[in-house]
């Protein structure tokens, strides 16, 4: 009786295994039904569209514009202006940039020295770089739609933003020099106007 | 089962207690250093240190500082100006004023004022007045940026007069009105 009790507890327990064993081999393959096939035909095109037009935001209008108002309204060295923030914003009374093409080292002094065409340059990429699909998106979209963008979004509130409200709404003079740049047709006028905000 | 119960207990409050504990925040203020010999905890203390870093809401100091900071007299020494009156107006419109004392700190604790980021400045004292070029995001320490020697990330310490002379530095200051800054000329 008491080998026949031992029995089927041995018997209940490969029973379970069994059972885990095959759950786990169901789980595998459910996860390996969801992974999806390396598609060769699908690619990624970077570069001018067939038109001639590229995606990317035009830097000689960033530098009209839209860089004096980010140097002004956010780049302060309590702000934008640090190295670690996502958005890094050079200016000339805050954060200055790192000199990689000479001799690496920190040539303009905060408060001093005049904003150089590397840290315009620099800012550009940043805020390009900011989130490069959703600004190819945009691009992509003749800068219809610019409220996709953190850009726009954060400093209108419509999501969380430490430095708080900047912009009032889109009649904003810094909101119209922005969207205005992601279309192609800086509003020179905004952009003036924006610096002229305290 | 009691003792299990106990256990747990004091791994809960242990628990809770370390969540509370900022090792970023202890090393900042670690990092500050002890108090000059001859000049005691209080209004006359770390001239040109970054107040809000203690006198903020983390502690340790039991006061809490909206906007704390020190003026010099020039860019280059590290001599504290006494009587000058720090205008501050939030996005709000609201205003506060704060003098300095003999060591060149003023403070407005978070009791009296708690502004509305960004702040505009202007210092002023007598026929001279200078206004800050940028405003302040959100930093309460003005010496947070402020610091010595001006460099990428610093427009050096703040100074009534943008160039130095040879002002006398404040009398009868029952500490030396003459910060040991690092970087300062």
């Amino acid at each position: 009786m008491k080998i026949s009790r031992e029995s089927a507890r041995a018997s209940e327990a490969i029973d379970v295994r069994r059972v885990a064993a095959s759950a786990c081999v169901l789980g595998f393959l459910a996860i390996a039904a969801c992974v999806s096939v390396p598609d060769k035909d699908r690619q990624t095109y970077v570069g001018p569209l067939a038109n001639g037009q590229t995606l990317a935001p035009d830097f000689t209008l960033y530098k009209s514009g839209p860089d004096a108002y980010l140097g002004k309204r956010c780049s302060t060295l309590d702000c934008h202006g640090q190295l670690g923030r996502g958005l890094r914003i050079f200016s000339p009374q805050g954060l200055r940039a790192f000199d990689a093409s000479g001799a690496g080292y920190f040539p303009l002094t905060s408060g001093k020295d005049l904003e150089s065409d590397d840290e315009k340059r620099q800012n550009f990429l940043s805020v390009v770089g900011l989130e490069p699909e959703v600004m190819t998106q945009v691009m992509s979209n003749g800068g219809a739609d610019p409220q996709k963008l953190l850009l726009l979004k954060k400093p209108l509130l419509y999501e969380g933003h430490k430095g708080g409200q900047v912009m009032v709404d889109i009649s904003d003079p810094g909101y119209k020099c922005l969207a205005s740049w992601l279309q192609g047709a800086l509003d020179q006028d905004a952009c003036d106007k924006s610096l002229l905000v305290r | 089962m009691k003792a299990t119960f106990t256990l747990l207990c004091f791994g809960a409050a242990l628990l809770a207690i370390g969540s509370c504990a900022d090792p970023v925040h202890d090393l900042q203020v670690k990092a500050l250093g002890g108090e000059a010999p001859n000049i005691p905890a209080g209004d006359y203390h770390r001239a040109g240190q970054p107040c809000t870093t203690c006198h903020g809401q983390y502690g340790p100091a039991t006061k809490q500082f909206a906007i704390g900071g020190t003026i010099f007299h020039g860019p280059d020494k590290a001599i504290g100006e006494e009587g000058v009156r720090v205008e501050m107006i939030d996005a709000t419109g609201s205003q506060r004023n704060a003098t300095t004392n003999c060591v060149g700190n003023f403070f407005v604790p978070t009791s009296d004022w708690d502004p509305a980021y960004p702040v505009l400045v202007m210092i002023r004292k007598g026929a001279i007045g200078r206004t800050m070029n940028s405003h302040i995001g959100r930093e309460g320490s003005c010496n947070q940026c402020h610091k010595d020697p001006p460099s990428f990330d610093s427009p050096g310490h703040i100074s009534l007069v943008p160039n130095e002379d040879n002002a006398p530095p404040p009398q009868d200051c029952p500490v030396s009105p003459v910060a040991s800054l690092p970087g300062a000329r």
